[in-house]
């Protein structure tokens, strides 16, 4: 009778033990592989990244241990590789050579890597931006996503942008951007250029800036509102005339590059500077900031006539042979060859939604180039007859640089706020 | 301190009046080990079960050679420890993964020393090796408590246990009379608590109890002599017999359907039971068997207990999910044939939830653009929490009695049990409807190969 107690005592004991590991996490392998150059960088479409890419792959729990082997290939746009196969050297590295194609924009070279077992470990991707000709370039999150303003200044090949508060000037390729510093030059909210390729910027603190060396230094204007420490509206008409205003003071304008200020009467202060024009009769078209608000001035801005416009006008623009052309409010265009005594409808579009409208109206050679502000891009040669250039209910804004390329700003009011900027560089 | 004073002077009244006929005392004195079990624990983490030391002596007073009450004092010492998942607890829906996983910093133990005072009623089973089971209630008195790295969160530090509790026992066991006065015992307890030891925990006593000890029975021998005569004429318990089994369960979930990739799971079973003749080839046939059910994945998942599969977090798991149960049916049992060796059964279980765990491990990798990792989980998660206190079914049984020395056999039983309840239960898990999951439900299906040893009676 002993056994079976005993053989029960045994099997009760053994089956309350404690049989199972206690909960923990170990890590079995952990490498980490990077391109070490080249990553988010921009190149013209078709030309050599380099001949000797680096990808680096370590084995962190034992960095001496096993060479990894390294397939490249190319995952995106069309290019081509030099080495498509590689074992890492002791130092972990493997190299290639790569040249891009042009079948996209973003293109891709892909690391996929294999352990000496062959077991899969890793995809890396080294990502870079090949530039194309008249294709619409798409980059997201990159630094020209908050630009402001553009000037450009078409004789001596400067462009300069300003985007977060700082001031750019262009490279050698057109989407190179290399900031400019210099102790004025912070809080830009935008970038003007007059005919004499004189350069105003202006601050989010109711400062003018301007250089009159292209850009080498920068000096402060006298202050047109010494009393305000925040924004101004500014516009340079033909003449080289600067017209400012801001909130609730009145419009004032300096006819020596910011040197003296001159008011306007407190009518048409009231409604701000949208955009200003000199005609070739010597007088002034002005239209404000606020809606239906077109003057015309022929006594040097003493005095102001109210020119009666179709709709709700938001916006005027003059071509080089004075027609008038104002916009009714969402985008419907009108012309008058009478200065203002009548007007003429040209073109509408629909636009999915209703924006104010900065510079619109870009000239390019022998095109004008005219934006409207969700729904797309319009091409003319005479502002009579359009021809739809880019329809893309999405942009925000448009500017040109001295090569003609064309930027275009993203905006959304829908999640996921994409930020976007397209380029579009154009052939000769 | 009144009342153990008052348990006490109750305790020497009944001495006292032992001396009435028909009256059997016994006394003993008992050593051995308790295994911690706490209750009332959330999910995750490992719940140890912790051994600790069990001393005391019994008083019991027999109404008859089979029924009884019993009590005594027992000091006992219990251990808790909770060894911490350091894996992220991918219990939760994996979509809610700005929701970053939360870690605990250490392991939390405590331990208590309390002195119970049971009272339990006894019956005994006449037999070569006599058999008792006992349940009760206890009281018992905080002695001594700790809670070292017990205070992870602030709030803990203030906590001061109860000092009182009280809670069920459930034992059974052996003993076997070396002499006239004496006989060494050997019993498996189970106690559980009723009330909550911390304030702002649901946390409450458990532990299971082995212990062997002396019992003496010469008290009043010469009057309960003439009684030992007449008990020996009960004929009801004349040719009870117990049998003691062991054996191996598979079950399987067969709450899940098809499409999901649980698979079955082997698990131990243990425990005895008593046959009562009920006149011609039939017989009622219950007792207590410790059986652990459940069922394992071997899959993709984001969970370590059931299939729930998307785009994020995802595991390869090789997980076993036990619940451990305290089996009692209630079966009929028929004889085939004159030969008393081939038999049926079948009738009712009760099971009572006694833990419940995911064991297994879980293998993660993590592939990103600069880096790769493989993970490899220890998983143990104790899921008593999301298992419903007790499961109803049905089993049918099938089986051959052999001979091996005089009256003792071995049994050997095929059986087939079945759970009627959905036994899942997800309000305890803490989880949320989300798109992935498909809702688990857990139906017990379990296929018995149980060896028995048979133990005749006392009077055959």
């Amino acid at each position: 009778m002993k056994r079976p107690v005993l053989l029960i005592t045994v099997m009760c004991l053994t089956l309350s033990c404690d049989r199972y590991a206690d909960p923990e996490v170990k890590l079995l392998e952990d490498y980490s592989f990077n391109f070490d150059t080249f990553q988010e960088k921009r190149f013209f479409a078709g030309e050599w990244v380099s001949d000797s890419i680096r990808f680096r792959a370590i084995n962190n729990k034992a960095p001496l241990k096993d060479p990894v082997k390294v397939l490249f290939e190319v995952a995106k746009g069309g290019g081509l590789v030099t080495v498509s196969s590689a074992i890492t050297d002791k130092d972990g590295y493997a190299f290639t050579g790569w040249k891009l194609g042009s079948e996209s924009f973003g293109q891709i070279l892909r690391a996929k890597t294999y352990d000496l077992k062959g077991n899969f470990l890793n995809s890396s991707d080294l990502v870079v931006y090949g530039f194309r000709t008249n294709e619409w370039d798409t980059l997201q999150n990159a630094m020209e996503n908050n630009i402001s303003g553009m000037a450009a200044d078409t004789i001596n090949k400067i462009t300069y942008m300003v985007c977060g508060g700082k001031l750019y000037r262009q490279g050698e390729r057109y989407y190179i951007w290399n900031e400019v510093k210099d102790q004025y030059l912070s809080s830009l909210r935008t970038i003007y250029i007059d005919r004499n390729r004189v350069f105003y910027a202006t601050t989010s603190n109711g400062d003018l800036i301007r250089s009159t060396d292209h850009g080498e230094s920068w000096q402060l204007c006298i202050r047109p509102y010494s009393q305000i420490y925040y924004y101004l509206n500014i516009s340079i008409s033909s003449d080289n005339y600067i017209w400012v205003s801001t909130y609730n003071l009145p419009i004032k304008y300096s006819k020596d590059s910011g040197q003296t200020w001159t008011e306007l009467g407190s009518e048409i202060s009231a409604h701000g500077i949208g955009d200003v024009f000199r005609l070739k009769d010597g007088s002034l078209v002005l239209h404000g900031s606020d809606c239906c608000s077109l003057f015309r001035s022929v006594d040097e801005g003493l005095t102001w006539t109210k020119i009666e416009t179709p709709g709700h006008t938001d916006k005027v623009f003059v071509s080089d042979t004075d027609e008038i052309y104002v916009n009714d409010q969402p985008f419907t265009l009108y012309k008058s060859t009478d200065y203002g005594a009548t007007f003429k409808y040209v073109f509408a579009a629909s636009p999915e939604w209703g924006s104010s409208k900065d510079n619109i109206f870009y000239k390019v050679g022998s095109f004008y180039y005219i934006l409207a502000p969700g729904w797309g891009i319009l091409k003319s040669a005479d502002l009579t007859h359009y021809d739809i250039y880019w329809m893309n209910s999405n942009l925000r804004n448009l500017y040109i640089d001295h090569n003609g390329v064309l930027l275009a700003t993203y905006y959304t009011w829908m999640p996921p706020y994409l930020k976007i900027i397209y380029y579009r560089k154009n052939s000769e | 301190m009144k009342q153990f004073n008052a348990l006490v002077f109750f305790i020497m009244v009944i001495c006292c009046h032992s001396v009435s006929y028909s009256q059997k005392i016994t006394t003993g004195i008992y050593s051995g080990v308790n295994f911690s079990d706490i209750h009332g624990q959330e999910i995750g983490g490992k719940w140890s079960f912790k051994p600790g030391p069990v001393q005391g002596f019994n008083l019991g007073y027999s109404f008859s050679k089979t029924l009884g009450i019993q009590t005594g004092i027992n000091f006992s010492t219990i251990y808790y420890e909770h060894k911490l998942s350091s894996f992220p607890r991918a219990y939760y829906p994996v979509s809610y993964s700005s929701i970053a996983p939360y870690y605990y910093p250490e392991n939390e133990m405590m331990d208590f020393r309390v002195l119970r005072i049971p009272l339990l009623f006894t019956v005994s089973v006449p037999s070569e090796l006599q058999f008792r089971m006992r349940a009760g209630i206890f009281f018992s008195f905080l002695q001594d408590y700790s809670l070292n790295n017990y205070n992870y969160y602030s709030s803990r530090g203030q906590d001061k246990p109860e000092k009182h509790d009280f809670g069920y026992i459930f034992s059974s066991g052996i003993s076997y009379p070396f002499n006239e006065y004496f006989k060494v015992t050997f019993d498996i307890g189970y106690l559980t608590g009723r009330k909550k030891f911390l304030d702002n925990y649901k946390y409450r006593h458990g532990s299971s109890e082995f212990t062997l000890g002396i019992a003496y029975t010469g008290f009043l021998k010469n009057k309960n002599a003439n009684i030992t005569s007449k008990t020996k004429s009960d004929s009801s318990y004349k040719k009870v017999t117990v049998t003691f089994r062991g054996g191996m369960n598979y079950s399987w979930n067969k709450g899940s359907n098809g499409e999901d990739n649980y698979c079955g799971y082997t698990g131990p079973a243990l425990g005895f039971s008593l046959r009562v003749p009920l006149g011609g080839n039939t017989s009622f046939q219950t007792g207590l068997s410790f059986e652990r059910k459940g069922y394992s994945i071997k899959d993709s998942s984001t969970s370590f207990y059931k299939l729930i599969q998307n785009d994020n977090q995802i595991y390869y798991v090789d997980a076993k999910v036990q619940t451990d149960y305290a089996i009692i049916p209630a079966l009929l049992s028929f004889q085939l044939g004159e030969s008393d060796r081939v038999f049926f059964n079948t009738g009712p279980w009760l099971g009572l939830k006694l833990n419940a765990r995911s064991v297994g491990t879980a293998y993660i990798d993590y592939h990103s653009d600069a880096s790769y990792q493989l993970k490899k989980t220890i998983i143990y998660e104790d899921l008593e929490k999301a298992i419903k206190d007790y499961d109803l079914g049905w089993i049918f049984g099938f089986g051959v009695s052999i001979p091996v020395i005089e009256e003792y056999k071995v049994d050997l039983t095929l059986q087939y049990s079945t759970g009627f309840r959905d036994v899942f239960d997800i309000s305890g898990t803490g989880e949320i409807y989300n798109q992935y999951d498909k809702s688990l439900s857990i139906r017990n299906r379990t296929i018995s190969l149980i060896l028995g040893f048979k133990i005749p009676s006392a009077d055959r």
